[in-house]
């Protein structure tokens, strides 16, 4: 019995020692794909989150598709068809505020928001390669201007007969709740970035390499801000900008002959019209989420010509060569031709800046400056060289040289011209609606947008 | 990459602009308690039915003899009281919801534990590319001895910090004494669909409803559908639709995508026992088709079993399982690819074949509405996984004292799932990849480790017992997947054979945890009876000093019946009154932490993502139910009856907190989807409750030649409610989580019918009555329903006289709710049918001038003002009664099988889902669907036909 009892006892001993030993490391949390949220340590995980913008950027919710769909289907070149049920609401201005679209592009516009936020406000000094790291801070400027430009458009009250912005988050806190600014100071803020950004990245101007384009350049951000200030009416603003990187002889028109090439954004950096863009490449195709099958036969083809469109080119424009014909309707398809979606994303090209530069320079400016931007591009695409250009011109030429690259509406909306939305539908439907999510909680000082059900 | 993975996966998709609720859930409610003599609890310990003071299920091997479904978790239904059961998909081998008396958790784990043989095992849907899966289907059910469905605190405390949503415990037969006995059982039958369901249109009826639409949207253009029907021929709306008309074919496509499904399972076990050793041994073969082609699972099983008594004090016993699957599923919900979807979605004017015989596949890879040829891409693509599963259970019994005992039980586990997905570069998915061709290898070794000491002792009529318990679980997973595109030939299907790599995944995920219990009974002579127990569990997901929970139960029981005057009552046999109360928890997948990842690739380098809003309180949920119930026996328990009422209430509900959306914050999922704007939190409470009755008696009972009859039957019912939600209600895009209601509650405008004047959709105003609108947006959403059935259960009857027996068993439940989520689609009113044909039941039944009471609005090619928006117009409900199984056998007199080798024979037909009634006429879904709400163009639920035999030698 007592030799029982002494067995009992080793073994209760060696089972308590068990349960002890076995306690700390046995169920400590393994993060094999990731680490814990810490301030960033050094330029490399700064650069790392610049590149995370740009991958948010590039979802198919955002550059990747949708948002270029937007400035289509609600525009005068171009319409969906609704096949496969896409841009159905958006295009008959019949969303609602829970609408997936609303609030899907919210959701990434402000996820882009919050990673330049992670990287502004790291404190660079210490690191090792501070200036760098200082000229990527730059860069997250840029994008964040980007980003707040974007959701102004799409959700500001500019156009709709409103004053109310958009919110503009200046650091990351999850937790925040902050209302909506206004229209104007939504457009000081977009102001105050680009500016900073210019700054930033020309004080540490030894890492700007204008050869990559798919990172954020000196000269790509400033033809980024030629559309926000075209936006604004700062043409003396434009004007300087296009200066710059004509001067810069870093780009040139796509010629006549590789229009075909240039356009098509297979080319992945290596276009000399390309000014930045986004990387996606076989490694991260959007594949059936992306553009391509949007506006191409082989996918949904989903965004097609409107009628009478295709007649506004002249025959021998070399541009045509990138709409095929379909039993009748119209499509591009020369420029997102990679159907597994591994196209980058075009985000400004040498020729949308000129013609920033023929609008801004018939606005204020020298009309032969005008002129000679405008035949630039224009003997370039199989036609004789113009004598004149007028406002009317120019907005032609944006038409047949952008068709489908998502501009549309911005466009035809800074120019005041609202002709594309049906009669019937009131202003107020320009604005997308406030994502119902996000005036859903309890306390927000966020507004919704009116004429929605929010 | 690896989070984009599972985008990258899928193909062409339809756009859903509904965001459907992520959780999916089951409903089906089904009852029986078959109360046995001993029930197996948590740990491998027994009790018998006198001393249980918890709520206990059981479910023996007789009642799921030879049924045709190829995993356990399926035949709960309708068996079992208190547990919903039901699939949204008819695949084969596909997973079940398993939901133990109500939905206890919004974000956390809602499905049972599973121990087999004292053990846990993995369940659920280990693949990583199919539609659906179930690991359990790897088990052979014909292994099965007994199902015991734990239910209540004192019962499932002991596995602490995810028993809340109940413990399913599985025995697996043994060996029993005498000589070897070899049993072989075999059947063979074919599968069709359960219930009949929406038909496509013809090509003369698709011909005519789109005139009908273009002459109303165009009556200036067109007096009369004839009119139109002229005009859409001379090309006036494009020549798409021009070709529509020209075209001379009648496909039906749901008859090109469907066949009989072809089932059969060969089973084949020997067993015996002596003083010493025990063993049983089994080899199974299973193989189910679904009634849409290339749906299909088959299984190849073996276990053996055996156990030695070494010395007096020592057994040693091990079980080792072995099995293979193979699942074949096909794309769901709004794929392209998925041929449920095609079945609505494709023309009735696009041929399947060409006159030579080869598939039609029409130009640049897309028939005329951009769909694909179905018939084709299921003969050719495939999306299979294969999935071996060993399982080995160690265990060493050693009697350390008369009354004390010690058990030491190793519990391995290896799963590999190896996974291929092909798609054909000449029409489909496969098309614009020039091929495309995924393989994955996922690992899973689990392992659970016990160390079990217990105590019985009885001094005169008191009985005392306690076990102290120590476990450790640890799972570990490694995930690797690679997928390319591009492939020279058809005919080569393996990864080598695509050439360009696009996207791969490797990961490892290790998840562990480890615990003690402690459990003690005391009871005087079975009269009154008292349990407690108490756990303590440390998880690995948790932030360091949040790791920790501890859990309790106690139970009480009083058998009224062995008391005095009651005792010597032959009439009553038992009379006990039993509750329990205590504290478990529930599992969460959620996550406390905030991360970094930097596994994005921009321009071949890494690019960073951020998820989570650290939370360093976050904990499991708490449960703690509340038990009451009386048992009553009548002759020797020939009349069994129970009644119990429970109350099982979750606290520290883990929800998202909502955030801002545009401050950023996101939670990127496992699965790579991500949800934004919320901060997981403890904020939230619920309760589920509701009574549950059962009754089983043995009305005639004798031998063979003798007339037999037995009946059973259960009734349980639910009332699920969010009783806190912190922050208000949380609306999704038919659903709503709101404070008083359950959660799975559709929030929808309310359809009020077509206004017979004009044929204009029309919905209440306030989304309930009263005034109605034709404007979709003016329409208020309202609650309206819950997915759950409220009342539910199932009935059995067993008769049998010389040597016939015919055994029944039926469902049913009532209060629940279907919504068709892809109608705005297939029931469009014009808004889609010029491209998407849809459901060709509206023939006849549309508002023409002519029929002004009928159910759809007035079709208008571009649509009826959102007549097809979400509404009630596609809710409705699943009111039910299935016989869900019959059987008819014959079993020989042993006399009859004198002279031959055979001890008993058994030959006998069966049919399962044979027959099933929808009290909702509307309903062309089946009604178990209700499970998870929403319809989502799944395969068909199946009903079989079987022929089949057993013997014995």
């Amino acid at each position: 019995m007592k030799k029982r009892l002494f067995s009992i006892a080793i073994f209760s001993t060696t089972l308590f020692g068990l349960t002890t030993s076995c306690s700390d490391d046995f169920v400590e949390t393994q993060f094999n794909e990731a680490i814990e949220q810490s301030p960033l340590k050094s330029a490399d995980e700064v650069q790392s989150f610049v590149r995370g913008i740009y991958v948010s950027m590039r979802s198919p919710n955002y550059y990747g598709a949708d948002y270029l769909g937007y400035g289509e289907v609600r525009s005068d070149e171009m319409f969906s068809n609704t096949a496969g049920g896409y841009f159905l609401n958006v295009q008959n201005y019949t969303m609602l505020s829970n609408d997936a679209y609303a609030g899907d592009t919210w959701n990434k516009m402000y996820e882009s928001v919050a990673k330049a936020n992670i990287v502004i406000n790291t404190n660079v000094s210490g690191f090792e390669s501070s200036d760098f790291a200082e000229y990527l801070q730059g860069q997250a400027y840029g994008l964040r201007a980007v980003a707040f430009f974007d959701l102004l458009k799409l959700y500001g009250q500019q156009f709709s007969g409103g004053s109310v912005g958009i919110v503009l988050p200046i650091k990351y806190d999850p937790e925040a709740l902050m209302p909506r600014a206004s229209v104007a100071e939504t457009e000081a803020q977009i102001d105050a970035d680009f500016t900073k950004a210019l700054q930033m990245m020309e004080a540490n101007g030894a890492y700007d390499n204008a050869g990559v384009k798919t990172d954020l350049s000196i000269n790509a951000l400033k033809g980024l801000m030629t559309r926000f200030y075209l936006y604004k009416k700062d043409y003396a603003k434009v004007r300087s900008l296009v200066n710059d990187i004509v001067a810069s002889g870093n780009y040139t028109v796509a010629p006549a002959g590789s229009v075909g090439t240039f356009h098509s954004f297979q080319m992945n950096g290596a276009a000399s019209n390309s000014m930045f863009e986004l990387a996606v490449g076989i490694n991260s195709a959007l594949a059936t989420d992306s553009y391509n099958y949007l506006i191409g036969l082989n996918g949904y083809a989903n965004i097609q010509l409107k009628e009478g469109v295709v007649d506004l080119y002249s025959a021998d424009d070399v541009r045509l060569k990138l709409i095929t014909e379909d039993a009748g309707d119209y499509f591009v398809t020369g420029k997102y031709t990679q159907q597994n979606g591994a196209d980058n994303i075009r985000m400004i090209r040498f020729e949308e800046v000129l013609l920033a530069g023929v609008e801004a320079e018939l606005n204020g400016g020298s009309s032969a400056k005008a002129l000679e931007y405008y035949n630039n591009i224009i003997t370039n695409r199989g036609l004789v060289a113009a004598t004149s250009v007028t406002m009317n011109d120019l907005k032609l030429e944006r038409l047949k040289e952008l068709l489908g690259e998502g501009q549309r509406q911005w466009d035809l909306l800074r120019w005041g011209d609202k002709s594309f939305k049906p009669s019937d539908i009131a202003e107020t439907m320009l604005a997308f609606p406030i994502p119902r999510k996000e005036t859903n909680i309890a306390n927000t000082p966020i507004v919704s947008n009116p004429g929605y059900d929010n | 990459m690896n989070l984009r993975l599972s985008v990258m996966t899928v193909g062409v998709l339809f756009f859903t602009s509904q965001m459907v609720m992520a959780q999916k859930d089951s409903d089906t409610l089904t009852k029986e308690t078959a109360i046995e003599n001993v029930v197996i609890m948590g740990f491998g310990q027994k009790k018998t039915v006198q001393e249980v003071t918890g709520s206990v299920s059981t479910m023996t091997s007789k009642s799921i003899e030879d049924v045709p479904v190829a995993s356990v978790d399926k035949m709960l239904q309708g068996r079992v009281s208190g547990v919903q059961t039901g699939s949204a998909s008819g695949q084969p081998g596909g997973f079940a919801n398993v939901r133990v008396r109500g939905v206890s958790s919004i974000n956390g784990l809602t499905s049972p534990v599973w121990v087999v043989d004292g053990v846990r095992v993995a369940s659920g849907d280990l693949t990583t590319n199919g539609t659906t899966s179930n690991v359990l289907a790897n088990m052979n059910p014909d292994d099965i001895e007994s199902v015991t469905v734990l239910k209540d605190a004192v019962s499932t405390a002991i596995y602490g910090a995810d028993a809340g949503s109940g413990v399913i415990i599985v025995t697996t037969k043994s060996g029993k004494k005498g000589k070897a006995k070899f049993n072989f059982s075999s059947n063979i039958g074919y599968n069709d669909r359960a219930v009949k369901t929406y038909r496509g249109f013809t090509s003369d009826e698709y011909k005519s409803y789109i005139s009908t639409a273009v002459a109303n949207r165009y009556p200036t253009n067109f007096a009369n559908p004839n009119e139109a029907s002229e005009g859409i021929l001379e090309g006036m709306l494009g020549s798409n639709l021009q070709g529509v008309f020209e075209s001379t074919a009648n496909t039906d496509w749901l008859k090109e995508t469907t066949k009989k499904g072809f089932q059969q399972n060969v089973d084949f076990n020997l067993s015996g026992a002596d003083d010493r050793f025990t063993y049983y041994a089994s080899a199974n073969y299973m193989t189910q088709e679904s009634i849409v082609r290339g749906s299909d699972f088959n299984r190849l099983a073996f276990t053996t079993k055996v156990s030695y008594k070494a010395t007096d004090k020592l057994k040693i016993s091990t079980d080792f399982q072995a099995s293979f699957g193979r699942i074949n599923t096909l794309s769901d919900a709004g794929a392209f690819s998925n041929p449920i979807l095609a079945q609505y979605f494709n023309r009735p004017t696009d041929p399947v074949r060409n006159a030579d015989g080869s598939f039609y596949l029409g130009s640049g890879g897309r028939l005329s509405n951009s769909m694909f040829n179905p018939a084709f891409l299921q003969e050719n693509n495939y999306n299979e996984a294969k999935t071996a599963r060993i399982f080995g259970n160690l265990k060493a019994e050693y009697q350390i004292l008369d009354n004390l005992k010690y058990q030491f039980v190793f519990a391995p586990e290896y799963i590999n799932v190896e996974e291929d997905t092909y798609w054909s570069p000449i029409h489909g998915d496969g098309f614009g990849y020039q091929g495309y061709q995924r393989t994955s290898f996922n690992r899973y070794f689990n392992f659970n480790l016990q160390n079990i000491l217990s105590w019985d002792e009885s001094f005169g009529r008191h009985n005392v017992g306690a076990s102290a318990i120590q476990e450790a679980y640890k799972s570990d997973r490694k995930y690797l997947t690679a997928t390319a595109i591009g492939v020279g030939s058809p005919t080569l299907q393996t990864l080598d054979n695509f050439v360009t790599p696009f996207g791969y995944n490797g990961i490892e995920k290790p998840t562990s945890r480890w615990g003690y219990a402690l459990t003690a009974h005391y009871d005087y002579d079975k009269i009154i009876l008292v349990d407690g127990s108490y756990r303590r569990d440390i998880l690995s997901q948790f932030t360091p000093g949040q790791k920790a929970g501890d859990f309790w139960s106690a139970g009480v029981g009083f058998d009224v019946a062995k008391l005095g005057m009651l005792r010597d009552n032959n009439t009553i046999s038992m009379l006990k009154l039993r509750s329990s109360y205590g504290k478990v928890g529930n599992q969460i997948s959620a996550n406390p932490y905030a991360l970094y990842y930097f596994t994005e690739n921009y321009s071949d380098s890494p690019a960073a993502s951020y998820s989570g809003v650290y939370n360093p309180n976050l904990s499991w949920e708490t449960i703690k139910p509340f038990n009451v119930g009386v048992d009553f026996g009548f002759w020797n328990n020939r009349v069994t009856l129970s009644a119990e009422y429970y109350n099982k209430k979750t606290q520290d509900l883990i929800y998202n907190r909502p955030l801002s959306t545009s401050q950023g914050s996101i939670i990127i999922n496992p699965d790579g989807t991500r949800t934004y704007g919320v901060q997981v939190d403890n904020i939230g409470s619920l309760v589920n409750r509701g009574f549950e009755f059962s009754v089983n008696a043995n009305i005639f009972r004798g031998d063979r030649d003798e007339f037999n009859w037995n009946i059973g039957g259960n009734l349980s019912t639910l009332h699920n409610e969010i009783t806190e939600l912190y922050g208000g209600d949380v609306i999704g895009g038919t659903t709503i989580l709101k404070e008083g209601e359950g959660v799975r509650t559709f929030f929808l405008r309310k359809w009020a019918g077509v206004d017979a004047a004009n044929g204009d959709p029309l919905w209440y105003i306030n989304g309930k009555d009263g005034a109605t609108t034709n404007n979709y947006a003016e329409a208020q959403q309202a609650t309206q329903g819950s997915f759950l059935s409220t009342l539910f259960g199932g009935a059995n009857t067993s008769l049998s006289y010389k040597g016939f027996a015919l055994d029944l068993q039926f469902t049913y439940g009532f209060g629940g709710k279907i919504y068709d989520n892809w109608a705005n689609y297939t029931m469009s009113d014009g808004q889609y049918n010029a491209n998407y044909p849809g459901y060709g039941d509206v023939m006849g039944n549309y508002w023409t001038p002519e029929n002004t009471d009928a159910a759809n609005p007035k079709p208008i090619y571009g649509g009826n003002k959102r007549s097809n928006a979400a509404s009630t117009r596609f809710l409705y409900d699943s009111d039910y009664i299935r016989l869900s199984n019959a059987r008819f056998g014959y079993t020989f007199d042993r006399n009859q099988l004198n002279g031959t080798l055979l001890n008993s024979v058994q030959i006998y037909v069966m049919a399962n889902n044979a027959w099933t009634h929808r009290f909702d006429k509307n309903l062309k879904f089946d009604p178990e669907t209700n499970v998870s709400g929403y319809t989502d163009l799944n395969l068909p639920v199946l009903k079989s036909f079987l022929i089949g035999f057993n013997a014995s030698f």
